[in-house]
């Protein structure tokens, strides 16, 4: 958390600069958040996630309470700016390495799917227990990730068969 | 120069060898025979006039001498760990009832247990620790020197005739280590400068702007009998109410009432200058919309009543509201000077020093926090009828009031949403049960990050709860300080918020003397077992481990630690409060451990959230696998 501290007090120092480097693009709230956002950070923080709504007003609220002027009127817009600009799916860039899954049932869903918002070595590196891979999915549902109910339970236990502590 | 001046205040060389130093290195024959004189503090003179028993002879032990220097001064608590070395100071308030030891088991929670206590009083906090032990004390000395509390911390340095021969627990020059984070650090040289050397660093550390002082004592000093004179603390206070010009109050004063869209925004010195009415009543005369903190540069105390409908938030280059400010008047906030577009800028000041230092200043005015605000009333109720004022009071409250409500509404909802149902802590829910469980006159320590997310659940200031921080400079604070929070305000509520982290950084050690002296504060430990905020931070821009998923820093979840039970090996009752329905329950019987004189430790599993929230994942390394022998 002290370097955390520290982190946040040099992207203060630096944020004039960075944020004039990222481009918003056009649609009702780009400019409430190109406002409010950077007074405290560059524009790259939003630019890099990708999240649904529910994700996306996690972090809108975050930096409310942290102080952001975004008005209670405002908060809808931005949610809605950001997870249409910033949402699954948008300007991934292509994987730096290709990742071979294991076959079995899931594993299309796992690679259309959680690929929408990071690359596929996400998963292929991770090794969890059961729980772990539990809280994992239902943490990106909750957060965005295009899957319907039957479709998680699908991809969890693939996961959970196929990415399990060696 | 700085020799020079070491030499003559220890009685190395007279005075006339001092100007003559001073006239060789540069300075005109003037000027160097004030600046002796402004050494020689206080003048022969005013000790001759001082009032009978001011000034009075002592023979004892050098460190009889530096603890009746202290007491003279009205110190009543020494935080300390013991030393050998340190034997002649603790030997001498063996009789001495003025003073109470306060002792800590590492030197960090020491100065953490001294600067709570300075906080909470604006006092000075005296800590006396290990020679060897010295850097253990500067990761907290940072707290109070970015923060400018008041410390004096104090070693037994080894005897001066084993200087250089690389002695036991020798390191030379460890006083220069101490240069960066303090104003001043001296060695005393001889047996009779301890008194007036201790007057110094007291005089040092409590002169606004206050900050922490190192005195070094060597311990062959501290032995030696020996005689000095003990003075009053009267006698070299230098108190430092200086009220501001009148022009440049009548100026400011005028600015404020033209303006069109003005802004007020307030930081600690405020605080540090007890002005937290006269502000509120000079927001409240001209309407003036208050905003303080910016982003992670907040401030340590929250002087304005986060309540009060001109309180707006934080204070930013680019105000949405208000929107094109053209007067910003900053009381007292270091981080406040900002460049706004459009705006004429007026910062009072206590510290010259960072007084119009990173942004453009139409009107820097140096003075006493508090002081400048009533000349400030007094100038603007001189320039309008009651009328004027108050049609131009009542127009800005308009505006900030509805800006304020509509924030105020956003606050609970957030609130509401994540206290309806659901088994997991989020911070939002435990900030608005705090909010029903504390007393109003409670005072909240706080050392977290993520945690001051529960900070708009809470009302703070005014003839609410009081707040007690630390800027964002090092953990490992809460615990220990508000211990010293405690010992200042034994008859209010105090608990202090720690994340796992911070605790992990300051030890357990804080511990041990909360259950020693049974001080009855009440500690949670906000527990999402990860640097939350740095992995969201680190995530948020991608990177390799946003990529890869794979948290290679931040998790501490393994071992997952059981803070409870840490408490209970210490002595201190706790317990572990894994969800969200458990928290009332748990907070009434850290009340009642309170009451019956207790400390009380909540382990509050918090939900991590945000980027990565979900993995666990983190390096695994074993060094037992390393191992060809099973040894």
């Amino acid at each position: 958390m002290l370097r955390s501290i520290v982190f946040t007090g040099l992207i203060l120092a630096a944020a004039p600069a960075a944020a004039q480097q990222v481009q918003l693009p056009p649609g009702e709230g780009r400019d409430i958040i190109a406002t409010a956002c950077t007074q405290c950070h560059a524009l790259n923080f939003p630019t890099s996630l990708r999240e649904g709504p529910a994700g996306w007003r996690f972090h809108v609220e975050d930096m409310i309470l942290r102080g952001a002027q975004i008005k209670n009127s405002e908060v809808e817009t931005v949610v809605n700016y950001l997870a249409s600009n910033f949402g699954p799916g948008v300007n991934i860039p292509p994987p730096a390495t290709r990742v071979s899954l294991p076959e079995g049932e899931g594993k299309q869903l796992v690679e259309q799917r959680c690929s929408t918002c990071h690359e596929l070595s996400r998963v292929g590196d991770a090794r969890l227990a059961r729980q772990d891979w539990d809280r994992v999915v239902a943490k990106m549902v909750s957060i965005g990730a295009p899957l319907t109910d039957d479709e998680a339970k699908t991809a969890l236990t693939y996961l959970q068969k196929n990415f399990a502590p060696k | 120069m700085k020799e020079l001046v070491r030499q003559y205040l220890d009685k190395g060389i007279s005075r006339r060898k001092l100007t003559t130093g001073l006239s060789a290195a540069g300075m005109t024959t003037v000027a160097a025979k004030a600046m002796a004189q402004a050494l020689s503090s206080p003048t022969p003179q005013a000790v001759a006039a001082a009032p009978a028993g001011a000034v009075r002879d002592f023979k004892g032990t050098g460190g009889a001498v530096f603890t009746q220097q202290l007491k003279a001064a009205g110190v009543e608590y020494i935080f300390f760990n013991p030393s050998t070395a340190d034997a002649p100071i603790y030997d001498s308030l063996v009789n001495e009832p003025a003073i109470q030891l306060i002792k800590g088991v590492q030197e960090g929670a020491v100065v953490a247990m001294a600067d709570g206590y300075a906080r909470a009083t604006g006092k000075l906090g005296v800590a006396i620790v290990a020679n060897v032990g010295l850097p253990n004390a500067l990761t907290q000395v940072v707290n109070s020197w970015k923060d400018q509390i008041p410390i004096l911390l104090a070693a037994a340095s080894i005897a001066q005739d084993n200087v250089g021969r690389e002695q036991f627990q020798e390191y030379e020059h460890i006083e220069s280590m101490t240069q960066p984070i303090t104003k001043w650090n001296w060695v005393a040289a001889s047996s009779d400068t301890i008194a007036e050397t201790t007057r110094r660093a007291i005089k040092y550390a409590s002169t606004p702007p206050a900050a922490p002082v190192y005195l070094s004592i060597p311990e062959n000093l501290l032995r030696l009998e020996s005689s000095g004179q003990i003075y009053d603390h009267a006698l070299f206070n230098v108190p430092m109410t200086i009220r501001p010009a009148k022009d440049d109050i009548e100026r400011a004063a005028r600015m404020l009432i033209e303006a069109k869209s003005p802004l007020m925004s307030f930081g600690d010195e405020v605080t540090l200058c007890k002005g937290e009415k006269e502000m509120v009543e000079l927001a409240d005369l001209l309407g003036l919309p208050a905003a303080g903190g910016t982003g992670a540069l907040g401030f340590w105390s929250k002087p304005f009543p986060t309540r009060h409908p001109l309180f707006i938030g934080g204070v930013f280059r680019q105000m949405r509201f208000p929107e094109n400010v053209d007067v910003h008047l900053n009381l007292g906030f270091k981080h406040g000077e900002l460049a706004m577009a459009g705006a004429k800028q007026i910062s009072i000041r206590r510290d010259p020093a960072s007084l119009a230092r990173g942004a453009p200043v139409d009107l820097p005015i140096v003075a006493d926090i508090r002081l400048a605000t009533i000349d400030l009333i007094e100038a603007v109720k001189s320039l309008a009828t009651k009328e004027r004022l108050k049609q131009i009071a009542d127009d800005r409250l308009e505006k900030a009031r509805a800006f304020t409500s509509e924030q105020a509404k956003l606050i609970a909802r957030i609130g509401r949403e994540h206290s309806d149902g659901g088994t997991a802590i989020r911070m939002e829910r435990l900030g608005v049960e705090l909010e029903q469980w504390l007393d109003k006159d409670a005072i909240y320590v706080c050392d977290v990050d993520s945690g001051k997310r529960m900070d708009p659940f809470m009302n703070f200031g005014g003839d609410d709860k009081r707040y007690i921080g630390t800027g964002p400079n090092i953990l490992g604070w809460g615990m220990a300080a508000g211990l010293g929070v405690k010992l200042a305000f034994p008859n209010q509520q105090v608990l202090s918020v720690v994340g796992d982290g911070s605790f992990l950084f300051s030890g357990p050690q804080p511990l041990w003397s909360l259950a020693r002296y049974e001080a009855p504060t009440t500690n949670i430990v906000l527990n999402n077992k990860s640097y939350n905020n740095e992995r969201n931070r680190i995530w948020m821009t991608g990177g390799a481990q946003f990529k890869a998923g794979r948290d290679f820093t931040c998790y501490n979840g393994s071992p997952d630690v059981d803070y409870a039970a840490v408490a209970k090996a210490f002595g201190v009752d706790g317990e572990k409060v894994m969800e969200a329905s458990q928290i009332k329950d748990a907070l009434a019987r850290a009340r009642k451990a309170n009451m019956d004189g207790k400390p009380y430790l909540l382990d509050v599993n918090i939900q991590r959230d945000g980027v990565g929230a979900a993995s666990t994942w983190h390096p695994e390394y074993s060094i037992a696998d390393k191992r060809a022998r099973k040894v």
